[in-house]
């Protein structure tokens, strides 16, 4: 299923529509461009449509969202978040003319969309294209969004009620549902696009590298694994009802979920007394907070009990939730919906373990006494990491989203200047 | 005779003791083989603190989830003597490859012609197969083609045809052939057996409708679903509407409709009966788990599926749990007749593909930097 001009349209019907993309996209580039108001406006409407109905019919699909992934959703369609990151992110993305105090000539600035923007999504996630796509329209780029060709077709039907609300948008939205197997249409896409997005793992990322020719501008998002460090004696309650707070919610699904918890110590017994305390936390969370269906505690629990059977690392299992004792200190992805580990790192390893992982790190919880915590932040930004935070608020949505230390609106444009006297 | 022949042995198929002792006695007697055989079993039953001579309910056996046995393969017997190979399907992950023993062979046979005699699938008269599933060829060792060609022996075959038929560009879809197969069959005094997936028999009755194609098959004729509904799982098929279409475009009724269910791992075969339940016959007990918990459950509450059985010697898959939610019911919840009780599979654990940029990037974390 593919969406052409805010139709659906079937596998049979492709080839006629990728026959005439090129001719279709240049006559939508020679119109004026698409104004960011136009877009804010049909994206508050379609927030509005985040209803009970909604998310029926999106659990009815498999894609059964938390309060907090659903609130989080708004927050992203929201006007005033939108207008924030355009003003913040582009300060030319409305035309201002200056006296350049260089040349002494008066200069139009302004931030332009690049064009054509392919954005390739790998896997299942529905609102990594919609947000991706909609990142490209508020830039006032025509948006192809190559879904996995396992989508379920939501960010699609999600996009066709978004043109509707606004027919303008029909000729900056297109949909195509195919594999990235597929490189004779791959190559046709990346061919007419001025910037290819991708979101992946190293594969996805290395093998478009080999694709996109070096005209076209690569613009990567890659994984990330977000953690809380404790320090020493650090048991702040709320700190640790907040980490298990959005370990619950997130389901550990998320970039800035938080995925394990690396403790200032190195002494086994301290690791598994923490690892204790903080089961009976989580355990109480799922009970009081969590909102997972029943297939997703089986699942939490075949994983972590799998774990246990494994023995590599001690896993301490609760109702729904366990906690995993490890004895080393990589970092790595946990077991993720609801089962996070417990690691030693003391604080002057941070640096040496940490920064080779860089471009992995992103949001980080520091627990630590008020006296400290500007030392332990600064390790963790040294390493690499983008955001220190407490627990609680580790994938809150910050207004300068910056949640891979990049900006995408600014990736997605160009800034030029037009002498006008 | 040891616990485990004569267990097989036995003829009562369904009419058995919950608790006999000699069930016990069974899994006893191969867990002991396991634990002699399979160091690395012996290291996962360590885990729980197991003790053999302690166990006094087969409950206590450390079950083993079908997501272990995907990264974890468990041998009790050199490879070189495994026979039979079959591969799960890799719906959900890594494909699992699971071989018998010569003592696995002589009892499952003898267990699953009693079961085929039982539900009455065997038939000297030839037939006409439809296979909606994939033709046999070397390159494919799944389970599921396995059994659906297996099925093919249990009346003679007049014809088979395909629905995924091999060829050079490996295997496609011959949606046509079959409708033209069908189409001609009606013609004939010749009952037609369709075997394959849920789903797959859906789409095939779908596209009939679709096309306004109305036939009546030959008196004799019968379906025989099996590998479960996990391909499609986003398009929700409610049985009774799978029936009623079978009715309208093929003019089958429910007792011409008879399900299978099987999972590679366990190897006891599960038939519907004429209420469509699969009882439990007495090569193997179930147990639902508490999806939290894993603490075994009472009749009529859902949770995670747990097989048992002392067929198997290759391989440590004595009790496993598989990533399916389950009820079990006592038999008087059927009224079929059948004595034993039953089990009715809900649906699966977890939700479909969760791939995220953690676990992704984790394929890098792990690769060893």
């Amino acid at each position: 299923m593919h969406l052409i001009h805010g139709e659906i349209i079937q596998d049979e019907q492709l080839q006629a529509v990728l026959d005439n993309l090129e001719s279709s996209l240049l006559e939508t580039l020679s119109k004026p461009a698409l104004d960011s108001d136009t877009v804010l406006s049909a994206v508050s409407r379609l927030k509005k449509k985040i209803n009970q109905d909604f998310i029926n019919t999106l659990s009815a699909l498999g894609i059964v969202l938390s309060e907090e992934e659903i609130s989080l959703a708004k927050q992203l369609l929201s006007r005033k978040y939108l207008k924030t990151r355009l003003k913040s992110e582009l300060p030319y993305h409305k035309a201002k003319t200056v006296k350049d105090p260089l040349t002494k000539l008066e200069v139009t600035y302004q931030s332009v969309p690049l064009g054509v923007l392919l954005h390739i999504v790998a896997g299942n996630q529905f609102s990594l294209a919609l947000s991706s796509c909609l990142e490209g329209l508020l830039t006032g780029n025509i948006n192809l969004v190559k879904l996995s060709s396992k989508d379920s077709q939501i960010s699609a039907l999600i996009l066709k009620e978004l043109i509707a609300l606004e027919p303008l948008l029909k000729d900056y939205i297109y949909v195509f549902n195919i594999s990235s197997r597929d490189s004779i249409t791959m190559n046709r896409l990346i061919a007419l696009s001025d910037g290819v997005v991708v979101y992946g793992g190293d594969k996805a990322i290395s093998s478009l590298r080999q694709s996109v020719p070096v005209n076209t501008k690569l613009i990567e998002w890659g994984h990330k694994i977000s953690f809380a460090y404790l320090d020493q004696d650090y048991r702040d309650e709320g700190f640790l009802y907040g980490l298990a707070y959005n370990i619950i919610n997130t389901r550990q699904l998320l970039c800035s979920s938080c995925q394990g918890i690396y403790l200032n110590t190195l002494d086994d017994k301290e690791l598994e007394t923490f690892g204790r305390l903080f089961l009976s936390i989580l355990e109480q969370t799922l009970r009081t907070q969590g909102q997972y269906p029943d297939e997703l505690v089986a699942q939490s629990t075949l994983i972590s009990y799998t774990a246990q059977l494994k023995g590599k690392n001690q896993v301490l299992r609760g109702e729904g939730v366990s906690v995993t004792i490890a004895k080393d200190n990589i970092l790595e992805a946990s077991l993720m919906l609801g089962n996070p580990w417990v690691k030693p790192l003391l604080k002057k390893d941070i640096l040496r373990v940490l920064k080779p992982c860089k471009s992995y790190l992103q949001t980080v919880a520091v627990g630590a006494k008020e006296s400290r915590l500007s030392e332990l932040s600064d390790l963790f930004v040294k390493a690499g990491a983008v955001r220190i935070t407490d627990g609680r608020n580790m994938s809150a949505l910050e207004y300068e989203s910056i949640h891979d230390g990049k900006r995408a609106l600014s990736r997605y444009t160009r800034l030029v200047s037009v002498r006008q006297k | 005779m040891n616990a485990i022949n004569r267990l097989f042995s036995s003829r009562q198929l369904y009419d058995y003791n919950q608790d006999d002792p000699l069930f016990l006695a069974a899994v006893k007697e191969v867990t002991a083989f396991h634990l002699k055989h399979c160091e690395a079993y012996q290291k996962i039953l360590a885990t729980q603190d197991f003790a053999l001579d302690k166990m006094a309910e087969i409950s206590q056996l450390p079950p083993l989830p079908t997501l272990l046995l995907k990264s974890t393969p468990l041998l009790s017997i050199p490879k070189h003597r495994l026979k039979l190979v079959s591969t799960t399907s890799g719906t959900s992950g890594t494909p699992v490859s699971v071989g018998f023993d010569w003592s696995a062979i002589y009892n499952g046979q003898k267990m699953l012609r009693r079961m085929l005699a039982y539900h009455q699938l065997f038939s000297f008269k030839p037939v006409h197969y439809l296979i909606l599933g994939y033709q046999p060829h070397k390159s494919n060792q799944m389970g599921a083609a396995r059994t659906a060609n297996v099925a093919t022996y249990l009346a003679p075959a007049k014809s088979r045809t395909y629905a995924l038929n091999y060829t050079d560009q490996g295997y496609q879809l011959n949606i046509e052939g079959l409708e033209k197969a069908l189409t001609a069959f009606t013609t004939q005094k010749t009952p037609v057996r369709i075997l394959g997936f849920p789903s797959y028999f859906y789409f095939l009755l779908d596209y009939l409708k679709t096309n306004q194609i109305h036939l009546q098959l030959p008196p004799g004729s019968l379906v025989f679903l099996g590998g479960g509904w996990k391909q499609f799982a986003n398009v929700a098929i409610d049985k009774n509407e799978l029936v009623a279409l079978a009715g309208e475009v093929l003019g089958l009724s429910q007792s011409d409709i008879h399900e299978f269910f099987g999972v590679v791992e366990h190897n006891v075969p599960y038939f519907t009966c004429s209420n469509s339940h699969f009882h439990i016959p007495l090569y193997s007990r179930v147990i639902i788990r508490d999806i939290k918990t894993l603490k075994p459950l009472p009749y009529g509450q859902p949770g995670l599926l747990n097989l048992i059985t002392p067929l198997m010697k290759s391989h440590p898959l004595t009790s496993i749990l598989t990533d399916d939610i389950a009820i079990l019911h006592p038999t008087t919840k059927c009224g079929c007749g059948n004595p034993a009780d039953f089990f009715e599979v809900l649906r699966r654990a977890g939700l479909a593909d969760i791939k995220t940029c953690v676990n992704l990037s984790a394929d890098y974390l792990s690769g060893g930097h």
